[in-house]
């Protein structure tokens, strides 16, 4: 199997945080189509139960599987920040980069029949709009590194604040 | 879409302002934050409508159910705010047992029921909520058939079924009972497909075969169980139940509010009251219509009132459909909404004695709390009807005029009514 780590920005979901509005979903949809439709987003928002739930976007793995795979090399990832493009011209939409996706992250856009991949909002002024738009700020821009980082310094805080619970859910 | 731009700014910032104080009380403890409130003001519905304060009212708490059960906040699609409170029962003979807790559902199954156990009123939450019953319904149908069995009407083998052999003691505050007797109205067994019917119905035949009074604790309005805030001391609201078209419903007429808050005297009934009761109940039209979530009516400018969310309901009108809406429109729709439901159940056979509230609100007084020794009396009732239909435009009977349907530009409906 390719390593699925990555040193490149990607949009995170934090677990605790994400309360499975699919907000990103129809905001990335409109910002991507003009549409609000969950199926024409490139974040998607996974239930797996009642109280579990997060949203899955394009993780930009190093040696990404998706472009190794790709039989027509319409896949290739930027050096600089791992984001995967799809070149429409050569996509076929014959979907291997979707079941080479471990995090089922790709899409087949269901009016053009070809490789939906989330970039990041690389075009857009104030980066991506779904981390914009979060309302519990659950998604972010970063890396395995500023995440572990992050984590070590809530628990710190955390611990200097016990026993007071946090009551807000945000 | 006709100015998607304009749209999605106007979400933005609604989205961002739903974070705030606005919302606080539904983000962090959730609606069931209210139990506390209405206790302290007696009217919180205790074995099936015959108290307003339960001496237990700290064990079924929002706040207890924060810190004791509450696993996560999460939100229905696309909404900001996420104020469902879901809880999860760790210990004792239901533990595992997990579903969204609000204010209306708890009450109805747990002091309703005379339950102070919280994790017994999750469980039944969550056989209502994973087996697609009204959790509401279901409650104030379970506490009809406790005091029908406090009161000799129902005997523990009535209660028998396959499932449960012996019958049951249906007694107030038996929280086994209360469960088995959930799934028996889920599953349709034994009593429970007499119940599953609700209190009307099933009333009606109890006491048809018996010749026994128990419609008289039959707590429902048009055959809808009526929610959790006790209508003897909430004049406005009381007026605003009796008169609603789906009956007993707390989402249609929202006249609790201005009783509760003290923006009117709760105890007594004026002139105004009408036009309260009606004014509250095309402003929550509005939103439903939209639809948007009320719990949301203070994030357009702080105000919760119609000049606070008007102006801004009509932007989102305009940049969804490139309309001219404005302020009077906005209300408009709210009168007309109002109007065609009344229309619906006038040319489905509706009466002027259906708008009525249960026998126990005009007759029965508590006698405990601040709202004891307090009933709406039947010369109440039609005085609040009265101002109800003359703050409509409605006839004294309750019926719409032909030229008011004429001016709120539905004479179709005037001719299928028949006015």
């Amino acid at each position: 199997m390719v390593a699925s780590t990555t040193k490149y920005d990607y949009i995170y979901c934090d677990p605790i945080k994400c309360v499975g509005c699919q907000l990103c979903e129809y905001v990335c949809s409109f910002t991507k189509t003009g549409e609000y439709n969950s199926y024409r987003s490139r974040i998607r928002t996974v239930r797996v139960d009642e109280v579990l739930m997060t949203s899955i976007a394009c993780r930009t793995c190093e040696n990404a599987p998706c472009v190794v795979v790709c039989p027509r090399d319409a896949l290739t990832q930027d050096a600089e920040k791992g984001i995967i493009r799809v070149d429409s011209t050569k996509c076929d939409g014959c979907a291997w980069c979707v079941e080479a996706c471990d995090f089922g992250a790709i899409s087949i856009n269901p009016a053009t029949k070809l490789a939906e991949i989330c970039d990041q909002c690389e075009n857009e002024e104030g980066g991506p709009q779904c981390v914009k738009w979060c309302p519990k700020e659950a998604l972010s821009l970063t890396n395995p590194d500023r995440i572990s980082q992050k984590s070590r310094r809530e628990l710190i805080k955390d611990s200097l604040e016990f026993p007071t619970k946090a009551k807000d859910p945000r | 879409m006709y100015d998607p731009q304009t749209l999605m700014q106007l979400s933005y910032d609604i989205s961002k302002a739903a974070q705030g104080e606005h919302t606080a009380k539904y983000r962090i403890y959730g609606t069931a934050t209210g139990m506390k409130n209405s206790c302290e003001m007696g009217v919180l519905p205790t074995r099936n409508f015959q108290e307003g304060v339960f001496e237990d009212i700290n064990l079924i708490s929002g706040e207890y159910l924060d810190e004791h059960h509450k696993v996560k906040v999460i939100s229905c699609a696309q909404c900001p705010i996420a104020c469902e409170q879901m809880s999860i029962v760790k210990t004792g003979p239901f533990a595992g047992a997990m579903t969204g807790v609000e204010y209306e559902a708890l009450q109805a199954n747990s002091c309703n029921l005379g339950i102070s156990d919280i994790r017994a009123s999750i469980q039944l939450l969550e056989i209502a909520d994973h087996d697609g019953m009204d959790s509401m319904t279901m409650g104030v149908t379970i506490s009809y058939a406790m005091e029908c069995y406090e009161r000799g009407v129902l005997k523990k083998e009535d209660f028998a079924c396959k499932s449960y052999p012996e019958g049951l003691e249906m007694r107030f505050g038996n929280a086994e009972a209360a469960i088995a007797l959930a799934k028996m109205i889920r599953d349709r067994e034994g009593i429970g497909d007499l119940l599953s019917n609700g209190t009307r119905i099933a009333s009606k035949i109890i006491d048809a075969e018996r010749g026994t009074e128990s419609w008289k604790w039959a707590m429902n309005t048009k055959g809808l169980e009526c929610p959790g805030y006790d209508a003897r001391s909430l004049k406005t609201f009381a007026i605003g139940l009796a008169v609603g078209t789906r009956g007993g419903c707390h989402n249609r007429s929202a006249a609790y509010d201005p009783d509760m808050k003290g923006e009117t005297n709760r105890f007594t009934l004026d002139e105004t009251r009408g036009k309260v009761a009606a004014e509250s109940e095309e402003y929550a039209a509005v939103y439903d219509t939209l639809p948007l979530c009320k719990f949301i009516r203070r994030c357009f400018t702080g105000k919760a009132d119609r000049s606070g969310a008007w102006p801004t309901i009509a932007k989102l009108i305009n940049a969804t459909t490139g309309w001219n809406f404005g302020y009077d429109d906005v209300d408009l729709i709210g009168v007309r909404a109002t109007n065609i439901k009344k229309a619906f159940n006038i040319r489905e056979g509706w009466k002027p004695e259906d708008d009525d509230l249960p026998w126990r609100w005009k007759h029965e007084p508590f006698t405990k709390g601040p709202a004891a020794g307090v009933v709406v009396t039947d010369e109440e009732l039609a005085y609040g009807k009265q101002l109800y239909y003359k703050a409509k435009g409605w006839t004294e009977d309750g019926m719409i005029p032909k030229e008011l349907l004429i001016k709120l530009g539905m004479p179709d409906v005037a001719e299928e009514i028949g006015v």
